[in-house]
């Protein structure tokens, strides 16, 4: 089924994407997912799991390979109304150095027919950086918070930051977050943003999208996700037990005397001396990311989040 | 859109304008002292090097190496759009420079002995060909950069490569058919322009294909 | 000082701050509820009182505008605020007059129990699991937070 016919209504789609470069192979293959508009989404994966290539095609920077992106329902071509339609900031928050900060706004609205100065400067004064400043002598969170100003000044349906926390201390980075939030709560705006750490994204995100080697592992509301798996702590014996249903069994770890797992679905919570309880995000996260051939995702296509297996 | 064109070359258009004020002082030397209008007409030759090295080179090729094609190409402007403005900025910041060149030559030219028009330096400097000539520098400097997308190498290749294309092709043409002035101005400057456009194309591909 | 009116900063004094504990495992969402019922407890928070904005909190402690929304629904169910479409949520009722950390009864009670405890070996751990089971156990079936009692 394609994501589309679903009632939930998709800010972002992609069907059958992927993307291959030349020699080095699929940097992302077969991916296929919905996003639901006005929801804020980790995209979550180590480094080189396809993250940065998913965002690239998703914002019209790259070309598929293979298969297709909508942006809400409609297919994203080259023209300038579909790259309207999408907001990035790119990973490193590119900016012109040699700009101030005035220009930079300038740069904007020059370039983007829907932009909003007005909220753009109000922005920047919340922040407090002055708009003569060079760009060049901005601290790094500041710059983010540029790059970050000039995104949503655009208002565009779709906003996507690669990795926006990288490099910024803890204050810098609750006053990125903070300044993202308020924009959806403000806007309704549908937000993407990937890292390959979690724990910054569990309170401000609340859909996952987990890649592994350019394959998408899961993708779904937090909740319904965590309610969708169980931890198991059981003998040894559970694992022989598992061993019948391996395509359950997101991650496994056996001793001699005890078995712990992550499992799919609400099937093995009634094994002998077995102990099952609703992962955290994180475990649920970690389990993923200790077995990077494992996938919520039932193949072939797609089951939109929280149409998976648990219901 | 030409604002922002306008806005990185900045650097560009005042480095032009002072090579410009070197020539006219030159200029303004030769009125007085016949033997510097030689070396006038010798000097013009810089400005396209300069053109090729310093606006063709970074046009694309700057914002590559400092990742801020990630910015431009994620706006509501299309890439094709993005270089045509950008070009077409450069461009005529090139084609302005040429002509005052242009005038500052034919103001001194009197002052100095006549010439022949078929002599390289005065054919050169006259003309249709250094219009063309400066064009063709600038969109093989934007081509190398685009393909390269390093600001560096695309000057250095850029350079010998413009050598090569005036000496191999423009002056062979020159020496082999033995055309008079005009003729021979309107069928090189035809052959650079051919040049230029097919490097523009080259160009957008590479900019078009690759993030 | 500010004049635009496309973002509000702080122009109304807030009468509360939230405050986020990431590592206590309790979800940010119940965080918030349990906040806004300590302040009308303490009194800190009285009938008529406005509750920061949706937009003030998520920008304060950097959480998805849901879980403010969330825990203001919650709340509004428990009768204890009021949601003004365009202006704002408001404190409707006050919690018990009553404050239980200044029953006297019962906190002797609880500290004969705890010095008994202690006389019989076990340490604050112990304690503190004893006193966990029996609260846990005392209000389940309940809802989680109904700990502090309904006006």
């Amino acid at each position: 089924m394609s994501p589309t016919t679903a009632n939930r209504r998709y800010a972002l789609e992609t069907t059958g994407l992927g993307r291959r470069y030349g020699r080095r192979g699929w940097a992302l293959r077969d991916c296929t997912l919905g996003i639901p508009a006005g929801r804020v989404t980790a995209l979550v994966g180590p480094n080189g799991a396809g993250k940065t290539t998913l965002l690239h095609l998703a914002v019209g920077l790259l070309t598929p390979t293979t298969g297709q992106v909508r942006v809400g329902g409609r297919p994203l071509g080259g023209r300038a109304e579909d790259l309207a339609r999408v907001a990035f900031v790119a990973q490193d928050k590119p900016l012109f150095r040699s700009f101030t900060v005035a220009e930079t706004l300038r740069f904007g609205q020059v370039t983007n027919p829907r932009f909003d100065r007005e909220l753009a400067e109000a922005r920047l004064r919340a922040h407090r950086i002055p708009p003569d400043q060079k760009v060049g002598r901005l601290s790094g969170g500041q710059r983010t918070l540029l790059a970050l100003t000039l995104a949503l000044g655009k208002r565009a349906e779709l906003l996507l930051l690669d990795e926006p926390l990288a490099d910024l201390d803890p204050l810098a980075r609750h006053e990125v977050l903070g300044a993202l939030m308020s924009a959806v709560e403000e806007g309704g705006a549908t937000v993407v943003l990937s890292s390959h750490h979690l724990t910054d994204l569990t309170e401000t995100c609340d859909h996952l999208v987990l890649l592994a080697r350019g394959r998408l592992q899961a993708c779904g509301d937090f909740d319904e996700l965590t309610a969708a798996h169980r931890i198991l702590t059981g003998p040894a014996e559970l694992a022989d037990r598992l061993a019948g249903a391996p395509g359950d069994v997101v991650h496994l770890d056996r001793t001699a005397r005890q078995t712990t797992a992550l499992v799919r679905g609400t099937r093995h919570d009634h094994h002998p001396a077995t102990v099952s309880r609703e992962p955290a995000l994180d475990e649920l996260v970690l389990g993923y990311l200790r077995n990077p051939d494992a996938t919520a995702i039932p193949r072939p296509g797609l089951v939109p989040a929280g149409e998976g297996e648990a219901r | 859109m030409i604002w922002f064109a306008w806005r990185q070359q900045r650097f560009q258009f005042t480095a032009a304008a002072g090579l410009l004020a070197v020539y006219t002082g030159l200029a303004v030397g030769a009125r007085f002292d016949a033997e510097l209008v030689t070396v006038t007409q010798l000097f013009a030759g810089y400005l396209t090097i300069g053109v090729c090295m310093f606006w063709g080179a970074p046009l694309v090729a700057r914002d590559i190496e400092q990742g801020t094609q990630r910015l431009a190409w994620t706006q509501s402007v299309t890439r094709g759009r993005w270089l045509a403005t950008r070009l077409g900025v450069a461009a005529l910041g090139a084609l302005a420079a040429t002509a005052v060149l242009a005038g500052l030559i034919s103001w001194v030219l009197p002052a100095g002995p006549v010439a022949d028009p078929m002599t390289w330096y005065h054919y050169e400097s006259h003309g249709v060909v250094p219009f063309a000539r400066v064009l063709l520098a600038l969109a093989l400097g934007a081509a190398l950069g685009a393909l390269t997308r390093n600001t560096h190498l695309a000057m250095a290749v850029s350079v010998p490569l413009l050598g090569i294309l005036q000496l191999g092709g423009a002056r062979r043409l020159r020496e082999s058919t033995g055309w008079d002035f005009w003729p021979l101005q309107w069928a090189e400057a035809g052959c650079y322009l051919g040049a230029a456009a097919l490097l523009t194309v080259l160009t957008y591909v590479a900019v078009r294909r690759r993030v | 000082m500010n004049h635009d009116s496309t973002i509000r900063l702080v122009k109304r004094e807030n009468v509360i701050r939230f405050q986020l504990d990431r590592r206590s495992g309790v979800s940010p969402y119940l965080q918030l509820v349990h906040q806004v019922r300590q302040a009308i407890r303490l009194g800190h928070l009285r009938p008529g009182d406005q509750l920061p904005t949706a937009r003030e909190v998520v920008e304060q402690v950097a959480i998805n505008p849901n879980t403010v929304h969330k825990a203001y629904r919650e709340l509004e169910r428990d009768g204890l605020v009021a949601a003004r479409p365009g202006v704002g949520t408001f404190v409707q009722a006050s919690l018990s007059a009553r404050r239980p950390a200044e029953d006297p009864a019962l906190r002797v009670q609880l500290a004969d129990w705890v010095a008994a405890a202690r006389r019989a070996g076990l340490d604050e751990d112990d304690v503190r699991a004893v006193f966990d089971t029996v609260v846990r156990h005392a209000f389940a079936g309940t809802s989680v937070d109904r700990s502090g009692g309904v006006a």
